[in-house]
């Protein structure tokens, strides 16, 4: 984490945990004059509440990548058959458990909408070293390990016993240090927004309702315990629910928090021992991944659940693209920070351009996210469909377009020759800054500068493809290359459209 | 000439294009999801499913009898077969915002469930077999829609029935051609609109879309924003979607300018925009 | 090589009314490689030249372009059906000339009867007088009045030949002339027409071609029509009468037991409204569904008779694009069950579905059927409207009004197939709608797929089990490279 973050952090955060840690989380309390807490050194109590949030933002976010890579790793085709629907089904539920963190981002950002700070949707790339951090960022494959650090990150408080030892003891040995929880930070922030003397009424912004997310426009068909069907589909499949909640109050705002806790970590559940509100005992995220560690342990070969990818995979980065592959020469700062955070150069030939596909399609999927959240919805009915409404739907279909050509990176070798068995993955590489241009052109341009660069880098895909042998996944890859240049290409009309229709309205430029 | 097909393989024959058939021909191009339908109303398929009563193509009542010894359960209802319930309540807010109730605003709160997707899993079962099918009728007609039911209700009673043969079966085994004395000529479209025009108005159809298009010549104006034209709009220059309502009647093709020359009016709809001719 | 049997193949096909003189030529539709997410393209292809007057395939031609239209007439779609022969336990092949010869058969062994109906105004009268019947050819008028009363015994079973029923082997044009009881004298429905196509050596299949009618509105009249065309500029011929028969003037029950076993929907017929009554203005059209039969004559008697099914609908206005859920899915089903083999399991037909979707919602005003109320979507034609009419939900858009825009919805749909396309496994099952939660009208429930489609049971459309299974079975399988 930076330092500037990061500052912040070690003096305030220690002395709030040793104080405040016990108490129960949603309760709210009267702080006499003497009780009552100071900020930390440079903020106010609402500044503050910014600030933990933007944590909280980051964390999930961080933490939504981390469990994508993981589900996009599961394979399990090579387990006996009868063991695969299983292991396809713990795909499922990870997507859903980071769907669910999505939403919790998203929420986050609506508080942060509430209390007039503008979205935060940046995040570290790498390294993390912060106490606030529930485990060590690192992009891996699925394993018990792994899943350790994901059920001690999301476990609730009093969480003991043997089982609870053993999984920690497997979390720490990867994680260099003890695993923080999650919920703390979710405890603390609901602490001061519900505190009056703390954060005042007048904080809160109910006018910016229109700005942020809803769950209709977010929430899509997802449903809690979708059955399972006479057709003998999956049985126990737990299907997503994603909390996505406006808030207009403090009170909307403190339970909204809750609940974001509570999916993660089960509490209410932990408590009255009878499951969770709505029925099914096995919807907090904490829950689900202990029920894959279980299965996990009891598969027959549990190294084959997921597929062999390099870990923390990343591009490279050449000063000179336009020598041949040999020639070229490698950008040494950064080549100097990837062997120090122990990342994965992704060097094969096809497997590169497509990491950066990639990564240009994620800063896609930020843009449009972004673009969404200033962009005001509306509240009158006669008001026809929106730009809202299509930025949305961009930023789902880039959603897609993540996991597509996710698919075909963990199918592809992190290297060329036979030096390492590793396959690349998705690498999830911030862009260079996530600021939002102010004017409504601008920010179509930047649309359109992305949906061009997305043509340049399908086209260097697709070269590298032609030329390539020995690639199983050579067609679905270049049809699906044909498919996304299509759907560019289609993109940048409508693009041009909105670049033409921003044109007029904003005569001197006014922000929008 | 065409390869040979094997006989036991209903799927390639029920997909067979004969030479110079054009791919419409297919049953892969006719919708089925009839209310009514397009080309037919499949539901009608399912009508003498039961050997000895004729079934109500759209819902869960018997309405005639043809074998005589049934004439009992004309005016009941079918209301499960072995354990598949042929009904569901039907559950939804009536305000906005507000909890799901049981609906009941017309009828009983229960919709019967299309034959089709409802009975494939006892067809399946029961197929070929000799075995009669275990049916809870209602013990008295009920020609009024009923609310929901429990299978085990006293006001249920027990018939077992066998099944007919939707499919022609020979001595070779089953067939892909729907049983002529099941289903007799006329009977797949004898529900459809009467004329057919009928359905190309004001008859919540546009879901259809596919073979009977609603929105063509579509522009996009900028990210979410569009307009096209409504195909049964008379000017299509205009490039706006004209609503099929009362007060829209003169914009629109009329039912009797249907009757009249529906095949000039109508376009052919390639690539989303009226075809040239 | 014996024939131990013979089929027609395909065992439904469909034809399409109009009134060109030409049927619609040979076409194919074929994905777009270089552009996967594009409309599909139609591609001439390969046509006979059948001569009306000998019943022979003269030649193949293939047309330089695909048209639908002869000036301001459609040019009906006249399907051919072909007879297979089985030659063992689990071969069929086609039947041809030479086959035929093989076996010490001509052409003129093979026999053909039609028989297509239109039955549209009984299904509202309940008259059995009002049975639109044809038959190609012509049987006794005992024999036709026996089917009109729909005599199940009467109807030969499908063991031997039919005596009772004629049958031709020329090679001319049989019309399908529909005749009902309660018709003026010496008047019909051209309900089409047939053809046993003459096989040569260069075209030696036998095979049948059905041609469907015009596309006509017919009527009716109180009175003794004169001849030449009608007063009222809708109709094509009178030939209802109206005092002998319920249908002109027909208005639909009030009573329970009448009420009860409506249509659904009801009231489809065309008709004006009189006293709050939608009264019928007595018309009817040149549809039909039917049987083609063909008989085999062979030195040891007949073979069993096969048969398909014909029916005649209105053209596919959208011939580049496919509905999501069809009668083949129907059929399949019913046929093979709600599981599918693992040898079936393909990502093509996944994607083919969804292509399907895309399709149809590409068609579609998505904002009026999503209710939105600034189109005026909430007095509109849509299920929003229908739902709250028939149960009482709540009336409101189903998807937030702000995302339905079409374009916007095709991109996504898009995205969705590039994704499928690139073998990614469907993860969407989760929400498509399963046939019994159609009564789910709670917010998420209507969000489900397929959306704003109207099904056979009146509310939200679902695929079929067997669709789904299939999705389900192909996202459960882990198609990358494999």
């Amino acid at each position: 984490m930076r330092f500037r973050v990061n500052r912040h952090l070690r003096h305030h955060f220690r002395a709030e945990r040793d104080r405040e840690i016990r108490d129960a989380p949603t309760a709210p309390r009267s702080l006499s004059p003497r009780r009552q807490p100071y900020p930390p050194e440079e903020f106010t109590w609402r500044d503050y509440c910014v600030f933990l949030l933007r944590i909280a933002a980051e964390i999930e976010h961080a933490l939504m990548v981390q469990y994508l890579f993981a589900a996009y790793s599961i394979d399990g085709s090579k387990l006996p058959s009868r063991e695969r629907h299983r292991v396809a089904a713990w795909r499922d539920i990870i997507l859903g458990v980071a769907r669910e963190e999505m939403g919790h981002l998203i929420t986050v950002q609506n508080l942060l909408i509430l209390l007039g700070s503008p979205v935060s949707l940046d995040r570290e790339d790498y390294p993390w070293d912060s106490e606030f951090y529930p485990f060590t960022f690192h992009l891996r494959a699925l394993s018990l390990e792994s899943l350790a650090t994901y059920i001690c990150a999301e476990s609730p408080p009093r969480w003991i016993g043997q089982v609870a030892s053993a999984i920690r003891k497997r979390a720490n040995a990867v994680n260099k240090g003890p695993a923080n929880r999650v919920g703390e930070l979710y405890a603390l922030i609901g602490k001061v927004m519900n505190d009056p003397d703390r954060i005042r009424d007048a904080d809160l912004q109910a006018t910016t309702a229109p700005f942020q997310a809803s769950w209709d426009e977010w929430g899509r068909g997802y449903r809690q315990f979708a059955q399972s069907t006479a057709n003998g589909s999956r049985p126990n499949f737990v299907q997503a629910q994603m909390i996505i909640r406006r808030c207009s109050s403090r009170d909307e705002a403190v339970s909204a928090l809750a609940e974001i806790g509570e999916q993660g970590e089960g509490l209410q559940a932990a408590a009255s021992g009878t499951g969770e509100p709505g029925g099914s005992p096995e919807v907090a995220h904490f829950r689900r991944f202990l029920e894959i560690y279980r299965g996990l342990r009891g598969t027959s070969k549990p190294d084959l659940v997921a597929l062999k990818i390099a870990d923390n995979p990343r591009t490279e980065h050449f000063l000179d693209i336009a020598r041949p592959v040999g020639r070229r020469k490698i950008h040494s700062a950064i080549g100097n920070f990837q062997a120090y955070s122990g990342a994965n150069v992704i060097t094969h030939p096809v497997s590169s351009p497509l990491a950066h596909l990639f990564n240009l399609r994620y800063r896609m999927l930020l843009v449009n996210l972004t673009h969404t959240l200033r962009t005001p919805g509306s509240d009158d009915p006669n008001q026809s469909t929106t730009v809202r409404g299509a930025l949305i739907n961009r930023t789902f279909g880039e959603m897609y377009n993540l996991r597509s050509i996710a698919g075909l990176l963990v199918r592809l070798p992190l290297e060329p020759g036979s030096r390492s068995k590793l396959m690349a993955g998705p690498p999830f590489e911030m862009p260079y800054g996530l600021q939002l241009p102010d004017f409504e052109r601008d920010r179509w341009l930047l649309h359109r500068d992305l949906h061009l660069a997305s043509l340049i880098a399908i086209n260097r895909c697709r070269t590298a493809l032609e030329g390539s042998k020995g690639i199983e996944i050579v067609v679905p890859a270049l049809t699906y290359l044909r498919a996304l240049e299509n759907a560019d290409r289609i993109a940048l009309d409508e693009v041009g459209g909105g670049l033409t229709r921003s044109e007029a309205q904003s005569s001197v430029g006014a922000p929008a | 000439m065409s390869e040979p097909i094997k006989a036991r393989n209903l799927s390639a024959q029920l997909h067979y294009r004969a030479a110079g058939n054009p791919p419409t021909t297919l049953a892969s191009s006719a919708i089925s999801n009839c209310f009514p339908g397009l080309e037919f109303d499949l539901r009608n398929l399912w009508r003498r499913l039961f050997q000895g009563i004729l079934l109500h193509e759209a819902d869960n009542l018997v309405v005639a009898a043809e074998d005589p010894g049934f004439r009992k359960l004309v005016g009941h209802r079918l209301i499960f077969v072995e354990e598949c319930p042929m009904f569901i309540e039907l559950r939804g807010p009536t305000k906005p915002g507000g909890a799901d109730v049981l609906l009941t605003g017309s009828g009983n709160g229960v919709a019967a469930l299309e034959w089709s997707n409802a009975m494939a899993s006892v067809l399946e079962r029961f197929k070929g077999t000799k075995d009669k099918v275990r049916c809870r009728f209602t013990k008295n007609p009920a020609w009024n829609p009923i609310g929901p039911m429990e299978s085990s209700s006293a006001q249920l009673m027990t018939v077992r029935m066998h099944l007919n043969n939707l499919f022609y079966t020979g001595p070779d085994g089953e067939q892909a051609v729907i049983n002529d004395t099941v289903v007799l000529p006329g009977e797949l479209t004898q529900s459809l609109c009467s004329p057919w025009q009928n359905d190309y108005r004001e008859c919540a159809c546009y879901y259809w879309a596919a073979s009977r298009p609603d929105f063509v010549n579509v522009e996009q104006t900028g990210p979410g924003k569009g307009t096209g034209n409504n195909w049964l709009a008379k000017d299509v220059e205009h490039k706006e979607y004209v609503v099929d309502s009362a007060v829209n009647q003169s914009k629109l093709w009329t039912y009797d300018e249907l009757f009249r020359d529906w095949q000039r009016r109508l376009s052919f709809i390639v690539g989303g925009r009226d075809a040239e001719e | 090589m014996t024939i131990r049997g013979i089929r027609i193949l395909p065992p439904l096909a469909i034809g399409r009314l109009g009134a060109a003189a030409t049927p619609m030529d040979n076409y194919e539709v074929v994905k777009d490689q270089r552009k996967p997410l594009g409309y599909r393209h139609l591609r001439p292809a390969e046509t006979f030249d059948v001569d009306i007057s000998s019943g022979r395939i003269l030649s193949t031609f293939t047309p330089s372009w695909v048209q639908f239209k002869d000036g301001p007439k459609v040019r009906p779609i006249a399907p051919f059906l072909e007879v297979w022969a089985v030659v063992s336990r689990d071969r069929m092949e086609p039947l041809t000339l030479d086959v035929l010869e093989r076996s010490g058969l001509t052409p003129a062994d093979l026999r053909w009867r039609v028989h297509v109906a239109n039955h549209k105004v009984f299904r509202r009268t309940g008259d059995w007088h009002d049975k639109v019947e044809a038959f190609a050819p012509e049987p006794e008028p005992d024999l036709r009045l026996e089917v009109l009363r729909g005599k199940p015994k009467s109807i030969p079973r499908n063991k031997g030949s039919d005596p009772t029923f004629p049958t031709f082997s020329d090679h001319k044009v049989h019309q399908l002339l529909g005749r009902s009881p309660n018709f003026w004298a010496g008047r019909s429905i051209r309900l089409g027409s047939v053809q046993y196509i003459d096989p040569t050596k260069e075209f030696p299949q036998i095979r049948l071609r059905f041609t469907p009618a015009g596309g006509y509105v017919y009527g009716s009249s109180w009175e003794k029509p004169p001849p030449g065309r009608p007063d009222d500029p809708n109709l094509h011929e009178i030939v209802y009468r109206g005092r002998r028969g319920g249908w002109l003037g027909y208005t639909e029950p009030s009573s329970v037991e009448g009420v009860a076993k409506l249509t659904a929907p009801s009231t489809i017929y065309a008709g004006e409204s009189i006293d709050g009554n939608a009264t019928s203005k007595g018309y009817l059209d040149d549809e039909c569904d039917g049987i083609v039969y063909a008989v085999l004559n062979s030195p040891s008697g007949p073979f069993p008779p096969a048969y398909a099914r014909i029916g005649a609908g209105p053209p596919a206005y959208a011939p580049d694009s496919f509905p999501v859920r069809t009668v083949a899915d129907e059929l399949e089903q019913a046929l093979l069950g709600t599981s599918v083999g693992i040898d079936q399991v393909s990502a093509e037909s996944a994607e083919e579905i969804i292509r399907r979707a895309f399709e149809t919602i590409r068609l579609m005003n998505t904002e009026l059927m999503n209710g939105n109320p600034a189109v005026g979507g909430l007095a509109a034609n849509n299920m929003v409207v229908q739902d709250n009419r028939d149960t009482g939900r709540a009336s409101e858009p189903i998807m937030d009004p702000s995302l339905v825009n079409n374009s916007s919805l095709a991109h996504l749909h898009e995205a969705i197939l590039a994704s499928l396309l690139s073998g990614t496994a469907p993860w969407f099952t989760g929400v498509l709608r399963r046939y019994d939660q159609i009564g789910d009208l709670s917010d998420r429930g209507r969000r489900k797929m397929p959306a704003f489609m109207r099904g056979a049971d009146g509310r939200y459309m679902t695929l079929t089990r067997r669709q789904i299974d299939l999705i389900e079975k192909v996202a459960s399988r882990n198609l990358n490279g494999s």
